[in-house]
């Protein structure tokens, strides 16, 4: 009864294509802050997930409260980069040397958000109405705008990011800490101040994700816990501490996974497993990932 | 008709007066048996993934308890409730389980959200001698014989459990499905149905008996799909169900699964443009859906838009004990009139109950009940009750569900509940 073959019309592949493109999008946006976090700083976050699911109830708070759909995107990332700096300066900061204390600590982190949102919103899933309304005509297809806005934002978000790191004082003292903290110390950078702002700049382009992402998804408390897992899988097998590894690792998992379904319509469950499937065989042979990180500073 | 008696002194005792609740004090002086509190528990799930679903059944467990109890408990009998958190975890369910019977001196027991739930703690209540009340709609499955039964005609592979000690008071897919799929057919001119749901036992066993309606009413399945359970990128999903070129989209996606997929249908459009029906979907799902979900069309026994004295009882009770922040829906009112029932059927045929098997054999006569949902009746042959179905759909405005179609009461023997399979 279900075509297991679909017949795919010009019109139709430019429909998937798009498609695909904002699967892709939403996952390198949502593993962007991972990227930071634990692809160059190496503390494990457990609560990446949690952190965007904030990122989404600020949006909807800022909606419920009257406020512009636009006002929230702006908003969550404050809100979240804030609880990132106070997670960096109350915990993080004492458990850089000890990785499996940092998993239990950001865990409690997790669970401690997602107990205050059940607290502040309750338990009820909550709907996030998007910036954009409408659609755009792109490829000959009609798209929805705000689809069409996850993909734009991810675009500008990773070049501002990359450039960030590549071109700036702060971003490269950033990495001069991470290298070798020590070494980054006695030429006169503040680490201190410099784990600081990296940690909260992860935590808000989480929060960013989350409130851009929210009008796909059901807003609840536990909603970041597959984000959490997915962004993990992107960023190991994009190759753990380069931008170009996530947006690889993104391009790889999100496009297979629309590739699969497409091909294998009626066999969604089959479809996710063969993507997971083809990620453990690339962790087997290419353990540092697609585009594993070079030695830097050398 | 205890039942109805029952009730008013509920609503009667809310609203000031009071009637109903005492007037069969004499018989439970005759009757002898104990005048020590009725020890109930409530399992549910506080915490976890069914946590949204188990607090709004929790709070009118105890909600219905309180008011029998400011009623007059069962003829002068308090109920004692001791609640326990399954934690949405089955292995949990089994430990809180045992608590509620072996420590706690439990009766009977309501509670339990999903097949996982019940099909892991239903031997516990079996080994023990004590009643399970079951308020959510599942799949169906006293007995085996099904193929053939009236109605329908293809067969249904379910388990065979051992449900002599349970109570269902949720609706089975007939009572759901039965009248609801000609009206659909017939009233939105809507012949092919792309068939979507969540990968597990209850979307399948309900795609069975939709699969055998539309059939029967000279309608196409165009396809039958399932997702896995949390499915969230729906992108692709809807693009195949957009080029199926089905005039209807019959939904058993659940959670926030189902949440997501309308607020992405709602987003390419699709919603609009094909006819989007389902029997899972309550005010909980919609509200999380928004504007998306409006027009989408659900069955189900109650809605909380329901006018009708015994609803408004429950809603205004149920706002004014614990604000608004969970939103009461057909489950949960299955969870305020279960205690009622109980109460009704002591009241009249056990009054002084200790022991699981009276209160079971209580249970297993032909009560009936005002509930929110309009009159209900347990079925002593089946375990199973007699529910009201109804056809709404969801306005995003509101909030709520418009009543478009009231089918009236439906029985739930026939198709995935044998007629009278307990009764030997």
């Amino acid at each position: 009864m279900i075509t297991t073959i679909a017949s795919v019309v010009p019109l139709q592949l430019a429909d998937r294509v798009l498609i695909s493109l904002t699967s892709i999008s939403g996952l390198v946006l949502v593993a962007s802050g991972l990227t930071i976090i634990f692809g160059l700083m190496g503390v494990l976050n457990l609560a990446h997930g949690a952190l965007m699911m904030v990122g989404a109830y600020t949006a909807y708070a800022v909606q419920s409260a009257g406020f512009s759909p636009w006002l929230g995107i702006v908003i969550a990332p404050l809100v979240v980069g804030l609880i990132g700096v106070a997670m960096e300066v109350t915990l993080i900061r004492r458990l850089y040397d000890r990785p499996l204390d940092t998993l239990l600590a950001t865990w409690g982190i997790a669970i401690v958000l997602q107990e205050a949102v059940t607290i502040a919103f309750g338990t009820s899933q909550k709907s996030v109405a998007p910036p954009i309304e409408g659609s755009v005509s792109l490829l000959g297809v009609t798209y929805p705008a705000h689809w069409a806005f996850i993909i734009v934002v991810t675009i500008v978000v990773m070049a501002i990011t990359i450039g960030l790191f590549a071109y700036t004082d702060i971003g490269i003292m950033a990495l001069a800490v991470i290298q070798d903290r020590e070494m980054a110390s006695a030429v006169g950078i503040n680490t201190r101040v410099s784990d600081r702002t990296t940690f909260g700049f992860g935590s808000a382009l989480a929060g960013l994700s989350g409130a851009i992402m929210a009008p796909l998804l059901s807003v609840n408390s536990t909603m970041g816990i597959a984000w959490l897992a997915d962004s993990f899988l992107v960023v190991i097998v994009g190759g753990v501490g380069t931008f170009t590894g996530t947006i690889a690792g993104g391009i790889l998992l999100g496009g297979l996974d629309n590739l699969f379904r497409t091909v294998i319509s009626g066999y969604t469950s089959i479809a996710q497993a063969a993507v997971l499937v083809v990620a453990l065989i690339i962790i087997r042979y290419r353990p540092q990932g697609l585009i594993p990180a070079g030695e830097r500073g050398e | 008709m205890a039942g109805l008696a029952g009730i008013t002194g509920i609503a009667g005792c809310t609203g000031g007066g009071s009637s109903g609740g005492s007037t069969d004090t004499e018989e439970s002086s005759d009757s002898g048996g104990s005048d020590e509190p009725l020890t109930v528990g409530a399992l549910y799930a506080l915490s976890g993934s069914t946590e949204v679903i188990g607090r709004p059944m929790m709070n009118s467990t105890e909600l219905a308890v309180q008011q029998i109890n400011d009623a007059g408990g069962i003829d002068g009998r308090e109920i004692e409730l001791v609640k326990a958190d399954t934690a949405s975890d089955p292995q949990t369910g089994i430990e809180k389980s045992r608590q509620l019977i072996n420590r706690d001196g439990c009766s009977v027991v309501f509670g339990a959200y999903t097949s996982a739930m019940r099909n892991a703690i239903t031997e516990i209540y079996v080994g023990n001698e004590v009643p399970l009340f079951y308020p959510t709609l599942y799949e169906g499955g006293v007995c085996r014989e099904i193929e053939g039964a009236e109605g329908f005609s293809g067969e249904i592979n379910v388990p065979q459990e051992s449900l002599e000690w349970v109570f269902f008071n949720g609706a089975v897919p007939k009572q759901q499905i039965q009248p609801y799929l000609p009206w659909l057919m017939e009233e939105y001119d809507v012949s092919s149905f792309y068939l979507i749901g969540s990968d597990y036992v209850w979307p399948h066993t309900t795609n069975a008996v939709v699969d055998d309606f539309v059939q029967e009413n000279g309608g196409e399945i165009v396809a039958e799909d399932y997702v896995p359970l949390g499915f969230t990128d729906w992108g692709s999903k809807l693009s195949d169900i957009q080029s199926s070129d089905a005039d209807a989209v019959y939904f058993t996606t659940v959670g926030t699964s189902m949440v997501e997929m309308l607020n992405q249908a709602g987003s390419v459009g699709l919603v609009d443009e094909m006819v989007w029906a389902g029997n899972i979907m309550s005010e909980q799902e919609a509200r999380g859906a928004g504007d998306a979900a409006d027009g989408v069309l659900t069955s189900a026994p109650y809605f909380t838009s329901l006018e009708s004295e015994a609803n408004d009882t429950y809603i205004s009770s149920y706002e004014e004990a614990y604000g608004t922040d969970t939103t009461p829906n057909f489950v949960a009112e299955a969870a305020y009139w279960g205690p009622l029932m109980l109460r009704d059927a002591l009241v009249e045929y056990a009054p002084g109950a200790t022991s699981g098997s009276e209160v079971k054999s209580a249970l297993e006569n032909p009560i009936s009940l005002d509930a929110p949902q309009g009159t209900v009746e347990m079925d002593p042959g089946t375990h199973h009750a007699t529910l009201q179905s109804r056809v709404g759909e969801f306005d995003a405005e509101s909030g709520t569900f418009e009543v478009l179609n009231e089918f009236g009461q439906i029985e739930p023997s026939g198709i995935t509940v044998a007629e009278g399979c307990l009764d030997v």
